[in-house]
């Protein structure tokens, strides 16, 4: 890919801007991992030294331990139970009318465009209708819901690239349907898969917005770092926030190099 | 190396068709694909289904393996009735036309993929895939990737994957359209081997004329969803039973003629300048339409050839073609294509110029009934 | 036959969806005309609560202040996306692909990490206020940055640019830079040909930018309640507090509907009033 012919102004000042807009986007992120190991209780400029304090102290609070092993069971069952239920009614859509397609997409993108509160809100309101209890198991269901469309949309875009020919050519050879899925398709969508799952942890492990309605007792990391703030600003903060941070990013990250790796 | 054993040994009878057609035809809707198809292919014998795009071959063909539904008809191989059986249960094997090999699996899975469907001990699986990867011609390719190859390497791929499950019939789908020129004139010799030497049945789909006049044992030739003529191919370049197979194989000038008077015991047409014998058959006073190939023709002076028949006329233009050259001549029959051997030309021949366009007596065919010549 | 097989592989996302999606829903607007007693939501209906989010001064304050807030994040959301998607895509296209992912990254950076990151930069004992007094430029904190609308409106910018460059750039994936370059051979500026080309071309993916921006800071609560002072709170806070400390469901969703609709009244009043200009 060439490089439009411009006058070096406009190619600086193009380099300036995105490097202006991206260092905006990721400068909270960056205080907050750099002050995680300043030595000195305070978040200012010069940068006293580096240390592990407030790793230390963090790492050995009860309660950051308990949240931390919250968020995690609710990434990984969020991520299964997402895939599965993505899979399913992705695989049904295959070769179906357009008007079928069409209407289910839009159904399921439907949470995509609602608030986050107004659901979390109208969730609470269910649990209490139904007498079902605040629990980390009513925030995962919830987790599910929000994390369903990206999973879906992933999955569903590596089916329609899949060359269903292949499937024949499995049948000819004797295979049963089930026997063609397990060898043919299954391999041939996995990257997705597996890419839509991990997407579908990291959205769990970020989300606070549902968890804060629904999670009752039972607080997840964000619940616990938001709980804190409010308690006052506390240097172990920006440990557990970094922690939070590094586990929700590199989730992304795997998550974007999987989905990325089927379309060589 | 042991070569692979002959399928369709003699326990299978040899008066029993391997494949049998019965008034197969396929609906879409309003749309006829196929409309009507009684077809016999032999044990052993390569047999080629011709036809332009959209004349229902592929069709055809697919409902042999399995893949359509037959609206009304019959399939049998080897006298069974296979008509209700599922692709994955037939005794058919398919070469896609796209080769559709499974992209992430090696070679030697996707080859022994069909074995390994029917449980077959894994040391017969690695012998057989060996073998047939030989036969193909890919036995170093063993190991790679199937989307790593190039398209002459994964037909062969697809080729073995199909063949060492040692089908009744080998159903093959224009598989050697995507190649250019010379691999494919190449894979069309190789083929013609393959198949003689395990003497698989093979049913070929293609548009290319020059493919299956060299491959075949005999050819079907379908037109809109109908069977046209099946025929060795010799029978139909020299014998078209229809216009459309005529005009199909190979090129061809097209003459009308009526039958005059009757000279020295033949009957001829002398409308114009020259002398049109007419072709057997034709009583005097009959109109009919006759065709005659441009290889048949020669032009006096320039090169050999009976004249039995002869008319005059004036050169159109004259195109080069290296090994031969075609020469268009404008005479009262309309324009008649004369090709021509360019080494046993003994002159150049110009535009404009007036030439005697002559052939022997039995070039001339017909290929359909003449009319009293008051009809026309 | 095949109808049904795909029915039950349809089922199981269908169920879900149905349980813990469209219930939720149902039961919100169903719980927004409930009464209160004692605290408790209790199924008698009535309007009351709709009245109330309309006619009382309180809310309408909330309210208008929170579309206000909503347009300016917007606006400033979509206004910093187009050309940061632009550059990506027109000016620096071999490090396209870089960029963007770099972007979807800080998405994932996540949201109360975000919020904290920005008490932590603005606030009283934060980086601003450390830093400046520690190279003696003040004697005394300010205020100022924490604790304002302001601080909001960076706070919700800044966690919104991804989901603004996201449908941006993939509209621009349809107009390749030969447009441009098109543009160009015809006498045009880069500046000429993005707004008379690229824009266009693109509004739906800047209409989608806007609309996401808008829909997300209606709702939002925690930027405004750690980062804004008493003055600054939005709708969002008043929904949430119905939830909590208020003790009134039936009001909370009142609220919360009542915003869904003012919202997609805005929105759609914008659309159409856009939709004319870019035409």
């Amino acid at each position: 890919m060439s490089t439009p012919s411009m006058p070096r102004s406009t190619k600086v000042m193009a380099r300036l801007y995105v490097v202006a807009v991206l260092a905006f986007l990721f400068a909270p992120l960056v205080v907050v991992v750099l002050f995680s190991f300043h030595s000195a209780p305070r978040m200012s400029f010069p940068f006293e030294g580096f240390s592990l304090r407030w790793y230390d102290q963090v790492l050995h609070d009860q309660l950051v331990i308990d949240a931390m092993r919250r968020s995690a069971i609710a990434a990984v069952l969020t991520g299964l139970m997402t895939a599965v239920l993505g899979l399913t009614a992705s695989l049904a859509l295959v070769g179906a009318r357009t008007r079928v397609r069409a209407t289910t997409m839009v159904a399921a993108m439907v949470p995509l465009t609602f608030p986050t509160l107004l659901y979390a809100i109208g969730l609470a309101i269910t649990y209490h209708f139904f007498g079902i209890g605040y629990s980390l198991r009513a925030t995962i269901a919830g987790h599910v819901i929000v994390a369903l469309p990206f999973v879906f949309l992933i999955i569903g875009a590596s089916l329609d690239r899949f060359r269903f020919s292949l499937l024949e050519a499995a049948f000819d050879l004797g295979a049963s349907p089930w026997l063609a899925f397990r060898k043919v398709t299954l391999p041939l969508i996995l990257p997705a898969v597996l890419g839509a799952t991990v997407l579908a942890m990291a959205l769990s492990a970020d989300e606070f917005v549902v968890a804060f309605f629904t999670a009752g007792q039972e607080k997840t990391l964000p619940l616990l770092l938001y709980a804190r703030i409010n308690q006052g600003l506390d240097p172990s903060l920006n440990a557990i926030g970094t922690i939070l941070l590094v586990a929700t990013t590199s989730l992304a990250w795997v998550s974007a190099a999987r989905t990325s790796k089927e379309n060589q | 190396m042991k070569e692979p054993q002959r399928v369709n040994e003699p326990a299978m009878s040899a008066d029993v068709p391997a494949l049998e057609l019965v008034g197969l035809s396929k609906n879409y809707g309003a749309a006829e694909a196929v409309r009507g198809i009684d077809l016999e292919v032999r044990a052993g014998e390569f047999f080629s289904l011709l036809g332009p795009s959209g004349c229902g071959k592929t069709t055809t063909l697919r409902m042999m393996a399995g893949f359509e539904v037959p609206t009304t008809g019959t399939i049998r191989m080897h006298g069974r009735d296979v008509t209700s059986m599922p692709a994955s249960a037939r005794p058919t094997n398919l070469v896609f036309q796209k080769y559709e090999l499974f992209p992430h699996m090696t070679v030697f899975d996707n080859v022994a993929f069909g074995l390994r469907v029917k449980r077959v001990a894994k040391s017969d699986i690695a012998k057989r895939v060996g073998e047939m990867l030989e036969v193909t011609g890919v036995a170093e390719l063993e190991r790679r990737k199937a989307e790593q190859l190039s398209g002459g390497q994964q037909q062969r791929v697809a080729l073995a994957r199909a063949l060492v499950n040692q089908p009744e019939v080998l159903l093959l789908d224009e598989p050697l359209s995507a190649l250019d020129a010379k691999l494919r004139t190449r894979m069309q010799i190789e083929l013609k081997e393959i198949q003689t030497r395990l003497g698989t049945t093979f049913v070929y789909v293609t548009h290319d004329q020059g493919e299956a006049l060299m491959m075949s044992d005999r050819i079907g030739i379908m037109n809109a969803g109908l069977l046209e003529q099946v025929a060795t191919p010799h029978e139909i370049y020299e014998r078209p039973a229809t216009p459309f197979v005529a005009d199909f194989i190979g090129a061809m000038n097209s003459l009308k003629l009526v039958a005059g008077a009757i000279e020295e015991g033949v009957v001829v047409d002398r409308r114009g300048s020259g002398r049109v014998v007419v072709p057997a058959g034709v009583q005097p006073g009959q109109a009919v339409t006759a065709i005659l190939r441009p290889e048949r023709a020669s032009l006096s002076g320039v090169t050999d050839g009976t004249h039995d028949s002869y008319l005059d006329g004036t050169v159109l233009h004259v195109v080069y073609g290296g090994a031969t050259s075609n020469v268009m001549v404008s005479t009262e029959f309309g324009d008649i294509t004369v090709s021509m051997v360019s080494a046993e030309q003994s002159r150049v021949v110009v535009a404009g110029e007036q030439v005697r366009v002559g052939w022997a007596a039995d070039a001339l065919r017909t290929v359909e009934a003449p009319v009293s010549s008051e009809a026309s | 036959m095949r109808i049904s097989t795909r029915a039950v592989q349809l089922s199981p996302a269908a169920a879900y969806y149905i349980a813990l999606f469209l219930i939720p829903l149902l039961l919100l607007a169903a719980y927004s005309f409930y009464s209160v007693e004692s605290f408790e939501p209790v199924a008698k209906l009535t309007f009351h609560n709709y009245v109330e989010a309309a006619t009382s001064d309180i809310y309408r304050g909330f309210y208008l202040r929170t579309l206000r807030v909503a347009l300016v994040v917007a606006v400033l959301v979509t206004a910093i996306s187009f050309p940061f998607a632009f550059v990506l895509n027109y000016l620096l296209p071999g490090r396209k692909h870089l960029l963007y992912f770099l972007v979807l990254v800080s998405l994932f950076g996540g949201y109360i990490v975000r919020v904290y990151a920005w008490r932590n930069i603005m606030g009283r004992e934060g980086v601003i206020n450390q830093t400046l007094i520690g190279t003696g430029v003040i004697d005394s904190p300010m205020t100022l940055f924490l604790n304002s609308e302001w601080a909001v409106v960076v706070a919700l910018v800044n966690y919104l640019i991804p989901f603004g460059v996201l449908p941006i750039y993939a509209a621009m994936q349809n107009v390749p830079p030969t447009q441009i370059e098109a543009a160009q051979d015809l006498g045009g500026s880069r500046w000429r040909a993005a707004t008379k080309v690229v824009l266009p071309l693109t509004s739906k993916g800047c209409v989608a930018a806007f609309a996401v921006s808008f829909i997300a800071t209606s709702a939002e609560w925690v930027t405004p309640q750690l980062l804004g002072g008493t003055g600054d709170q939005l709708i969002g806070n008043q929904i949430q507090h119905q939830f909590g400390g208020g003790l009134n469901w039936p009001l909370g969703a009142a609220l919360a509907l009542t915003m869904v609709v003012l919202v997609v009244l805005l929105l759609s009043a914008a659309y159409l009033v856009i939709r004319r200009w870019l035409r």
